[in-house]
């Protein structure tokens, strides 16, 4: 693998915890790369070998061509942001954007002029005598990140940066984060759990799940066609079904819920076998209409509605007993209202249809619905 | 401090991979040890060695005289025995209770307190009881020593006797330390209680006001008591000045009460800070809401407070008995002949009249093995948080 | 915690008002023995009993023309100085990694380091005589020998100083000092010292307060030449003698006091710093 920066089947354990398991990464020179999951998933940790803090157990850390696995931190060309700034408390925000380069001996006027930059840089003209603990949450997070800047790294590493802001300021904080990386082309690792925020900044992402890497893709991609359960049920809301393959057409499988029911789902699977698909809830239609073999349609009862202002969730139950979600855009085209009770027929493509891996339990995947086809239809077949 | 990052490790790929290299800002084991080095050693050299050789000097193998000969002529021991150790401690203890009056062996003694004190520390663990049981225990160790000032000499509640000079001796001490620490406690809980709940921001300025004392010299404020109460003193002179009295009070000044009442003044200041600590930790909104339930202010400290708080009572009890058992200066200032107590005779095998200094490693061993008795069960206690009383 | 708007839920008004005579009472008996000691001192008196016998300052003269009270406040002071010194050190090191890294024996080390508080003086006093006279390699210098001792005795007031604080800053204060490429000698430098320079100097302050007024180890310990508080107590079972040693008690109690609230106000300062004010 070649990259900027490349992970080969790094593993960490802690003791007889394993935290990062054999994880392979190659992020590209110039990219915003986020690393999203859950609490205790292992970002920091992976994040932490990259800067050196920690070693890892098995494998290797390649940074601009140099394997760098045992280099310690103070050696390695990259920069950390920390999850609370760690801005240092006695220093002022002039002394403390200025410390890397004194450390590395930088001539005067080079220290002089690169912190006035970085310091514009991050817009805090007028603050380089204050103390952090005279700074607001967002104006510390731009000195942490003023601070990393200045020393131009190949790299710089972001431990959920936002995570302590609130909403709003969190939203600003991420134009500015991404107008920065664009503006200087640092390459940025970027770690969060907050889906949406990765989905908006990176160019791609790897979702982890207990210390491995689930799918490294770019947003698109993951949002749209997640690889496997948890990434479906982690990026955004989705409905995971179970659809036991009864017919092939088209390249389509097909699988026959009732007359004139179906669920269909692009994939050359021979009949008989059990695969499992996710579809987002948008893109599921409410209403009825002649579609042929490639859309999938069943017909339910609305179960409960949720009023989300931008749109509408709509909970539907199927005639099989199982319900799904359905999320409906709430601009003038919607005329109707649906109503709780209401007896409606749901319809999407094919091609929203997506085949993930694993076919182990469902309860595990943590989508907010889950379609499980019943068991009286063709038996449940387990792997 | 750390020496991390001033030799960069070359690139080595996996074969580098011990087991204590998981951290790469920890700094090495090298360091690690190197920094405690200095704080191992002065430690051994000059707490562990003593000690051993105090050991070596209570069981014969070493002695003062330089040859065989003239030990045995200062009647010390040659060669190794536990006969110092058997002249100390197997005596029979005489237990006074008022009206009663039997004699026990001092190992039954010892057995008792052992007992009581484990049940103190562990009996919080039994559901429902356990607070009652740690209370009774602790009630049965404290009040056998506990003592009243009755002119020159002291009254007890139960008193240990004995015929062996030094165990009668060790007892007396143990009585007064534990008076002066009870009584010490009793007057900086009220004055915490004020300074943690009653006075405003200033409060940790008052707090630094009560603390200061102590910090000056020890030595003086013992004296400055002699001042107070001498025959010629602040009171007996006052006391003469307006006729109440012709005579000087003689038992104001070199008797236990002394001793007792200096010790406690010495140490007062001291524990109002663990004791102000502990009542910093409780939320006042716990307290809210105990009495928002119906509690009285009683009953909320008693459920709530209380239990917070025992930690800090108990490390401040030990603040003030565990120097006080083994005083040596403020008796020789102020005790005169009847407050003497078990650091004087102690002291005096070494520098003093009797020099033995065989016997006092005994004694010094004795009392440290006490001491340390008394800090390892009752950090237990500390630990799980108060006993659950 | 308790943010004092009232105190209705703690005590009633009534209980308060006792509380505040009590309090009162402590404090007047609390500074009595120390005021009557500076009255006595301007006592023109020969013994220090009432009552007293007009005011003069000719014991402060007296007091600072005696040789041997100026050679036992200086042997004082360097004894005091160096131990206040080493033991900080000693801490300073030993704290470090006690509070940082994973230390084998940690538990075992902890313990060993609080021991000699609770280990009474005369006993560690006596245990040193003995080490001193009967030991391998017998150290005869005897403030040399206090000075050991109170070491001893100090690394524990200080590790207590040093150690929490040490442990109360953020790792990644010194994480992000590392990540910008300081070594561990100048993350300590930049970082981790100017942090806790206010416990450092609280800890020396403690270590210096009490070498210089301990006098149990150091009766045992001194030779001819005694530290101050060894010969302040020979003084005083003296009440002749006691008149010329109360103006010097008096200016030492004088300067604890400033030590106290000086070492206070260095560690407010030292959080107030932090705070940029
Ligand atoms: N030094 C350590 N020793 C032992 N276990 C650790 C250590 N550091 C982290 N862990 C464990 O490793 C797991 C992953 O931790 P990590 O900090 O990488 O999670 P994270 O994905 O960053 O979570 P969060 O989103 O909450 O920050 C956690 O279960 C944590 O308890
Ligand atoms: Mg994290």
């Amino acid at each position: 693998m070649d990259g900027h920066i490349v992970l080969e089947g790094v593993t960490k354990a802690f003791g007889e915890n394993v935290v990062v398991n054999n994880v392979d990464l190659s992020i590209g020179e110039g990219e915003f790369f986020s690393m999203l999951g859950p609490s205790g998933c292992g970002k920091t940790t992976t994040l932490r070998m990259i800067a050196g803090f920690e070693v890892p157990t098995e494998g290797t850390i390649i940074l601009t061509g140099t394997d760098v696995t045992h280099v310690p931190p103070a050696k390695r060309n990259v920069n950390m942001v920390f999850q609370a700034y760690a801005l240092f408390p006695h220093m002022t925000v002039q002394e403390n954007v200025e410390f890397g380069l004194r450390i590395k001996r930088v001539k005067r006027d080079e220290v002089r002029a690169r912190t006035a930059e970085a310091i514009e840089s991050v817009q805090l003209e007028g603050f380089e005598a204050r103390k952090p603990a005279q700074l607001s949450g967002g104006q510390q997070q731009r000195v942490a990140l003023a601070r990393a800047l200045v020393n131009r790294p190949a790299a710089l590493l972001l431990d959920e940066p936002l995570g302590a802001l609130d909403m709003k300021l969190r939203k600003e904080m991420q134009h500015e984060l991404k107008a920065i990386q664009v503006r200087t082309g640092t390459t940025f690792v970027y770690v969060t759990h907050d889906q949406e925020e990765a989905l908006t900044m990176s160019d791609r992402i790897a979702v982890i799940n207990d210390g491995i890497v689930e799918q490294c893709a770019g947003p698109r991609e993951i949002y749209e066609h997640p690889s496997t359960a948890f990434v479906a049920g982690f990026i955004g809301t989705s409905n995971i079904v179970n659809l036991r393959v009864d017919r092939s057409v088209d390249g389509n499988a097909v699988m026959d819920v009732s007359e004139g029911n179906r669920i269909v789902a692009k994939s050359d699977t021979k009949a008989g076998e059990t695969l499992r698909v996710t579809v987002r809830p948008e893109k599921i239609h409410l209403s009825a209409g002649g579609l042929g073999d490639d859309a999938s349609m069943v017909g339910g009862r609305i179960s409960d509605v949720v009023y989300l202002g931008s749109m509408t969730q709509i909970m539907v139950d199927l005639a099989t007993g199982d319900s799904l979600t359905v999320h409906r855009l709430n601009d003038e085209a919607t005329t109707t209202e649906a109503k709780v009770g209401d007896t409606v027929t749901l319809h999407w493509a094919a091609a929203n249809s997506f085949v993930i891996k694993g076919v182990s339990t469902i309860a595990e995947s943590g989508g907010d619905s889950a379609l499980d086809a019943p068991d009286n239809h063709n038996g449940r077949q387990e792997t | 401090m750390a020496t991390i990052a001033e030799t960069p490790t070359p690139p080595a790929p996996k074969r580098r991979r011990s087991r204590r290299e998981t951290r790469n800002d920890g700094g090495s084991a090298v360091s690690t040890y190197g920094l405690l080095a200095p704080m191992l050693i002065v430690l051994g050299i000059l707490f562990l060695a003593p000690l051993y050789y105090i050991f070596l000097f209570s069981v014969g193998l070493k002695r003062f005289s330089p040859t065989d000969a003239l030990a045995s002529l200062n009647g010390e021991l040659n060669a190794f025995s536990t006969e110092l150790w058997t002249k100390l401690i197997s005596v029979d203890v005489t237990v006074l209770i008022p009206g009663l009056n039997f004699d026990v062996p001092v190992l039954v003694v010892g057995i008792v307190f052992v007992v009581l004190l484990i049940t103190a520390v562990t009996a919080g663990r039994i559901p429902e009881y356990g607070s009652w049981i740690v209370g009774v225990a602790f009630v049965l160790l404290l009040a056998p020593f506990l003592t009243f000032p009755a002119g020159n000499n002291l009254l007890r509640l139960v008193e240990f006797s004995s015929e062996g000079q030094y165990m009668r001796l060790f007892f007396k001490s143990v009585s007064m330390a534990m008076t002066s620490s009870v009584v010490a406690v009793l007057i900086a809980i009220p004055v915490a209680y004020f300074l943690a709940f009653c006075v405003g921001k200033s409060k940790y300025t008052w707090l630094l006001i009560v603390i200061a004392p102590f910090l000056t010299s020890y030595l003086l404020r013992v004296f400055a008591w002699k001042v107070i109460l001498g025959d010629q003193g602040l009171i007996n002179s006052g006391l003469t000045t307006i006729g109440l009295i012709d005579e000087p009070l003689t038992f104001l000044i070199y008797s236990q009460f002394t001793v007792i009442i200096v010790l406690t003044y010495a140490w007062v200041p001291f524990i109002c800070l663990p004791i102000f600590l502990s009542f910093e930790t409780i939320d006042r909104r716990l307290l809210e809401a105990a009495m928002d339930l119906g509690a009285t202010r009683m009953q909320a400290f008693r459920k709530i407070s209380l239990p917070i708080i025992a930690p800090g009572i108990v490390a401040a009890f030990l603040f003030v008995f565990i120097p006080s058992i083994g005083e040596y200066i403020t008796p020789t200032l102020v005790g005169g002949t009847q407050g003497t107590m078990y650091g004087q005779s102690l002291a005096n095998q070494f520098v003093g009249g009797a020099f033995n200094w065989q016997f006092g490693s005994v004694m010094s061993l004795f009392l440290l093995g006490i001491v340390l008795l008394l800090t390892f069960t009752t950090s237990r206690f500390l630990r799980a948080g108060g006993g659950g009383l | 915690m308790a943010r004092d708007s009232s105190t209705f839920v703690v005590i009633s008004p009534w209980g308060k008002r006792l509380l505040a005579a009590f309090f009162v009472i402590f404090l007047v008996v609390l500074y009595l023995p120390t005021v009557l000691l500076i009255i006595f001192s301007f006592n023109n008196g020969t013994v220090a009993a009432f009552p007293l016998e007009g005011l003069t300052t000719k014991y402060y003269g007296l007091a600072f023309q005696s040789e041997e009270i100026r050679k036992a406040l200086s042997a004082s002071f360097w004894v005091g100085l160096g131990a206040a010194f080493f033991a900080t050190l000693i801490a300073l090191m030993a704290s470090y990694p006690l509070a940082r890294r994973n230390v084998r024996g940690k538990a075992l080390i902890s313990a060993l380091m609080l021991v000699p508080l609770v280990v009474p003086t005369v006993v560690l006093g006596v245990a040193l005589l003995i080490l001193f006279q009967r030991g391998p390699g017998q150290i005869g210098l005897g403030l040399m020998r206090i000075m050991l001792a109170h070491i001893v005795i100090a690394i524990p007031f200080a590790v207590l100083i040093l150690l929490p604080r040490i442990a109360s800053i953020d790792r990644r204060l010194e994480e992000a000092a590392y990540d910008l490429g300081a070594s561990g000698l100048q993350t300590f430098r930049f970082v981790m010292l100017p942090l806790i320079v206010p416990s450092i100097v609280s800890a020396f302050l403690i270590s210096f307060v009490f070498s210089i007024d301990e006098v149990v180890i150091a009766s045992f310990l001194s030779s001819e030449q005694v530290t101050y508080p060894v010969y302040l107590y020979s003084g005083l079972k003296f009440p002749e003698k006691t008149q010329t040693l109360i103006p010097v008690a008096t200016i030492m109690i004088v300067i604890s006091f400033a030590l106290a609230f000086g070492a206070e106000a260095i560690r407010r300062y030292g959080d107030r710093r932090l705070v940029g004010k």
